[in-house]
């Protein structure tokens, strides 16, 4: 792959690699597009709109339709650990700017947790109603189906990667957390975690990959997940499924057929058991 | 009476009876198109009697685990890095 080129959107950089430029300005758009439909921090962003609708059905573009049903399947196939509700947890955990502009030593505490409620949303091709105060968060769900996207715009052989995420056109090396790489064959690489984007509330670190459950921060033993999926969406859902579960997530993403890689804050690699068997070298006899 | 109008009531009868006979086969194949319709209608649309299946709130039903969240494939790799999947 030769020329990568580079630009901002979605609060990550996005990588674009062998991509004509007519395509890489169809992949730009495509981001562009996406922020402006999904971002938290555009208060004219359809999603907003939804969010302030105050428990009244909203009728939503094709593209906002589609990634709210991606997000209720993904809740659903992971009974609730990924849960596209957040909205409010994550604003409460101080995650309420764009990151950059995010003040990282806030001295007041959080706010009020809220746990998730996926299976209260009421969602159909053309609409979406939420319960009374809850607030949809897309983003996770958003960037990765953007990669996948964008990377089915690329006639040869490239990829696109945003923010850890990344789908590929045609066999690519990738360099993994720890130090390794390995070849993608098919389907996507993600990496999730809580190690670049924290910061401090009330003397308490916060960060982005929330507990439905609780409403609040997950308290995982990783410090950052990388899976590979059959898409980038898939992979990046596996990657916060792995830290979300804290220690049973290889266990889980072996069950589902996922390679991953778990890396725990001092820098210890553990790879699951379909991972071990994917990157393996073939014995000689 | 002459022999032509002692044959007209027989021929009036006849026709009423014709008559008769035509409106039951109408109203009897309307009756049986009516069913044949709502049938096949029932069959090709299910649920579409239901007026809240259109909206509906989310169960762990709807979920197709082996599809959304599959596994991809990886290999060792055979060359130097052209990419990396990390934290931004």
């Amino acid at each position: 792959v030769s020329s990568v080129a580079r630009f901002r959107s979605m609060g990550c950089e996005v990588l674009v690699a062998g991509a004509t430029p007519a395509e890489l300005a169809c992949v730009e758009v495509l981001f562009e597009e996406r922020d402006r439909i999904f971002s938290r921090f555009r208060p004219e962003s359809e999603l907003n709109r939804v969010n302030a609708a105050g428990g009244r059905f909203v009728r939503v573009s094709a593209q906002f339709a589609r990634a709210v049903r991606t997000s209720l399947e993904s809740a659903a196939a992971t009974r609730g650990v990924l849960d596209p509700t957040l909205g409010a947890a994550i604003e409460a955990a101080g995650y309420d700017a764009d990151f950059s502009r995010l003040r990282r030593d806030d001295p007041r505490p959080a706010g009020d947790a809220a746990p998730g409620c996926w299976r209260r949303v009421r969602a159909t091709s053309f609409g979406v109603q939420l319960p009374r105060g809850v607030r949809l968060d897309l983003n996770g769900v958003v960037k990765a189906m953007a990669v996948d996207d964008a990377a089915a715009l690329l006639d040869g052989d490239g990829y696109v990667s945003a923010g850890g995420d990344l789908a590929a056109r045609g066999e690519l090396t990738v360099a993994v957390p720890g130090g390794d790489a390995v070849r993608l064959v098919a389907g996507g690489l993600a990496t999730s975690g809580s190690g670049k984007r924290r910061w401090l509330r009330g003397d308490e670190i916060q960060h982005h990959l929330i507990d439905s459950r609780t409403g609040r921060p997950a308290a995982s033993p990783w410090e950052q997940v990388t899976a590979c999926g059959a898409s980038c969406f898939a992979a990046d859902a596996a990657a916060k499924l792995g830290y979300l579960l804290g220690r049973r997530g290889s266990e889980e993403l072996d069950a589902r057929g996922i390679p991953a890689q778990f890396v725990d804050p001092d820098g210890v690699v553990v790879e699951n058991r379909c991972w071990r068997d994917a990157v393996a070298e073939p014995v000689c006899a | 009476m002459s022999a032509a109008s002692a044959r007209n009531p027989s021929r009036l009868a006849a026709a009423r009876q014709r008559a008769e006979d035509a409106k039951a086969a109408l109203a009897t194949g309307a009756v049986v198109l009516f069913s044949a319709t709502g049938l096949a209608v029932a069959a090709t649309h299910p649920g579409h009697h239901k007026a809240s299946s259109v909206v509906r709130e989310q169960s762990e039903e709807d979920a197709d685990e082996s599809g959304s969240l599959g596994g991809g494939t990886i290999a060792p790799a055979t060359s130097a890095p052209a990419a990396s999947t990390s934290l931004s």
